[in-house]
C-alpha cells in the first residue's frame, strides 16, 4: 500500500515537474493567464466595494466578511485549478480524439491520471493571493487567529476542492456520450459562483438545493462566519458537508467508471 | 449588376445558413449553454434582493428597475453577445484557413460577421422560450418600464451594440496574427469591458469621475446604453448624445480593425496545400 502511494506521488510530483518546464517555455503567455486570475478577482472585490459604498450589511454580512468570503472561495478555487481543473477541460477532447488510450495504457489509475495530469502552475501564486486577502480581510475584522482556526480554514479548503473536483467530475464525465461536453463546464463555474454568495441571501427551493443536495452554499460560508465571529462551525451543517462531499465524491468515481466503460477509442 | 448583387446575396444567404447550422450540429454543448447562461439570473435575484433588503432605490433604481437591467443583459448576452468569435478568428489565421478565404471573391470581416449574426439568430430562438417563460414568470419587473416607447430604440442600440462587441471580438482575434496565443488577452479584455460596461453592476452605482469615464468609454456602449435606453432612463439629448458615442465607437472599431487586417496579411504566411 505504502510502495503504490509513493508511487502515485513520484507519478503526481513528476506531472508537476513536467507542467512547469511547458509553462516555462511560453513565459508571455504564462504571465498573461496569472492576470487573467487576477483581473476576474479584483472584478469580484471591486463589485463588494461598490455595492458597500451604498449599503452597511448584506444578508447580515459585513464588507469585510463579504470580502473573506470572496478571498476563501479564490483560495479553494485557485487549488483546485492548480491540479486538477485544466485536466477535466481537456478531457472531452481526449475522448473525441482517442488519446485517452494513453492514458489508459499507463500503470496507474486512469481517474488518477485524468485528473492530476498536468498542473496549471499560475494558479499557484494566485492562490496565495486569495490567501493574502483572506488575511487582508481578517485584519480588518479585528478577529484573532488561532491555530485551530487555521486548522479549520484549511479543512475546509481541502474539503472546498473535494467538492470542487467530485462536481467537475460529474459534470464532465458526460463527455463518454456527448461528442462536444464543454457547455458542461459553464454549469461548473455557475455553481461555484453560489459559493462565493451569503448563503443567507438565498431562500426557498434554492437555499435547500445548494445546501443539502449540492451543498456549495456551505464550503466557503460555514469557514467563513466561524473565522469572522469567532467560534466554531454548526456541528450539523460541517458533518453534512463532509457527507455531501464524500457521497459526492463517491458518486463521481462510480459515473466516471460507468462512462468509461463506455469508450471505445477513436481510432481505426 | 443586378445579377452580381443577387448572386452576392445568395453568396451571403449561404453563409447565414451554414453559420445556422453549424450553431446546432453540438445540440447538448448548446442547450447547456443556454442553459448556464441563464443561472446567474438565480444569483442575481437572491443577492440583490438581499442588498435591496429595506431600502427604497439604490443609485437611482429601484428593486424591480435593478431586476429588470440584469433582464436586459441577459436577452443582450443571449440575443446580441459574440461567443467564440475571437478565438474561431485566431483559429482561422493560426490553422491558415483564411487562405480559402483570401483567395475568393470575399470580405472575411462580413463572412465573420454572417456567422455571427447567424449563430446568434441560432441562439436566440432556441433560448427564447426559456426566456420568454422567465420575462412572464417575472413580468411585475417590468411594469414601470414605457416598453411601447423604449423598445424600437433600444433594439437599434442592442444592434450597435452587438456590432461593437463583434468588431472589438474581431480586433482581438486578429491578434493571431502575431500572437500564438490570445485567449488571456481575450479573458482580461472581457473582465475589463464586463466591469467598465456595466455588466456586474449598473454603472450609476460608480461614483464620478468613474461613473462618466465608464459611460463614455467603449464598454458604456456595450452594455450600460442599450440597457438603459430600453429601461428608459434616456431620454432626448442624453439618448441622442449615448447613440453617436456608440456609432462613434463602432467607427473607431472598424477603423482599427481594418488597420489591424491590413498590416497582419502583410506578415501572413500560409505554407502548404
Amino acid at each position: 500500500m505504502q510502495t503504490k502511494v509513493r508511487h502515485l506521488l513520484d507519478i503526481w510530483l513528476a506531472h508537476g515537474k513536467y507542467s512547469l518546464a511547458r509553462e516555462m517555455m511560453f513565459r508571455g503567455n504564462f504571465i498573461i493567464w496569472m492576470a487573467v486570475e487576477v483581473c476576474w478577482f479584483v472584478l469580484q472585490l471591486v463589485f463588494i466595494k461598490v455595492l458597500y459604498l451604498h449599503v452597511d450589511t448584506i444578508a447580515g454580512w459585513t464588507q469585510w466578511e463579504m470580502v473573506l468570503l470572496v478571498g476563501m472561495s479564490q483560495w479553494m478555487q485557485q487549488l483546485f485549478q492548480t491540479f486538477c481543473m485544466v485536466n477535466f477541460l481537456q478531457f472531452p477532447e481526449l475522448i473525441r480524439e482517442g488519446k485517452l488510450d494513453f492514458l489508459l495504457l499507463r500503470p496507474a489509475p486512469a481517474l488518477f491520471l485524468v485528473s492530476t495530469r498536468q498542473w496549471d502552475i499560475g494558479s499557484i501564486p494566485n492562490s496565495f493571493l486569495g490567501m493574502g486577502v483572506c488575511g487582508w480581510a481578517f485584519a480588518h475584522l479585528g478577529a484573532g487567529i488561532t491555530v485551530g482556526g487555521l486548522a479549520m480554514a484549511a479543512g475546509f479548503v481541502v474539503l472546498g476542492v473535494a467538492l470542487h473536483w467530485a462536481v467537475l467530475l460529474i459534470l464532465i464525465v458526460p463527455a463518454f456520450w456527448v461528442t462536444k461536453a464543454h457547455g458542461f463546464i459553464g454549469v461548473y463555474y455557475q455553481l461555484f459562483n453560489i459559493a462565493r454568495q451569503p448563503r443567507e441571501a438565498f431562500k426557498g427551493l434554492f437555499l435547500r438545493l445548494f445546501t443539502w443536495t449540492i451543498p456549495v452554499l456551505l464550503v466557503a460560508n460555514l469557514p467563513v462566519r466561524a473565522l469572522a465571529r469567532g467560534g466554531m462551525p454548526p456541528l450539523g451543517l460541517t458533518a453534512w458537508l463532509v457527507a455531501g462531499t464524500v457521497a459526492l465524491c463517491a458518486a463521481a468515481v462510480w459515473f466516471f467508471h460507468f462512462g468509461l466503460r463506455r469508450y471505445t477509442s477513436a481510432s481505426s | 449588376m443586378k445579377e452580381a448583387l443577387s448572386l452576392a446575396f445568395q453568396g451571403w444567404r449561404g453563409i447565414f445558413t451554414l453559420g445556422f447550422q453549424s450553431a446546432l450540429i453540438y445540440r447538448w454543448g448548446f442547450f447547456l449553454r443556454v442553459f448556464s447562461s441563464l443561472l446567474p439570473l438565480v444569483v442575481t435575484w437572491f443577492v440583490w434582493g438581499a442588498v435591496y433588503q429595506g431600502k427604497g432605490t439604490l443609485g437611482g433604481y429601484s428593486w424591480a428597475a435593478m431586476m429588470a437591467y440584469y433582464f436586459a443583459l441577459l436577452v443582450l448576452d443571449n440575443g446580441f453577445a459574440p461567443t467564440e468569435d475571437d478565438f474561431q478568428i485566431a483559429s482561422d489565421i493560426r490553422d491558415g484557413k483564411i487562405s480559402q478565404i483570401l483567395l475568393r471573391p470575399m470580405n472575411y470581416g462580413a463572412y465573420r460577421f454572417l456567422l455571427f449574426a447567424s449563430s446568434r439568430a441560432a441562439h436566440l430562438l432556441f433560448a427564447s422560450v426559456p426566456l420568454a417563460v422567465l420575462l412572464w414568470f417575472f413580468r411585475e419587473v417590468f411594469v414601470g418600464i414605457p416598453l411601447s416607447k423604449t423598445l424600437l430604440p433600444a433594439f437599434v442600440a442592442f444592434c450597435g451594440s452587438a456590432v461593437l462587441q463583434f468588431s472589438i471580438s474581431f480586433m482581438t482575434g486578429l491578434l493571431a496574427f502575431w500572437l500564438l496565443e490570445i485567449g488571456g488577452i481575450v479573458f482580461i479584455l472581457f473582465a475589463v469591458e464586463f466591469l467598465a460596461g456595466g455588466h456586474v453592476f449598473p454603472l450609476d452605482f460608480l461614483p464620478e469621475p468613474w461613473r462618466t469615464i465608464a459611460v463614455s468609454s467603449p464598454c458604456g456602449s456595450e452594455y450600460w446604453f442599450p440597457v438603459s435606453v430600453l429601461l428608459g432612463h434616456l431620454h432626448g439629448a442624453a439618448l441622442w448624445h449615448g447613440f453617436l458615442l456608440q456609432w462613434m465607437w463602432i467607427a473607431v472599431a472598424f477603423g482599427l480593425a481594418a488597420f489591424l487586417w491590413k498590416r497582419g496579411l502583410k506578415k501572413y504566411t500560409a505554407v502548404g496545400g
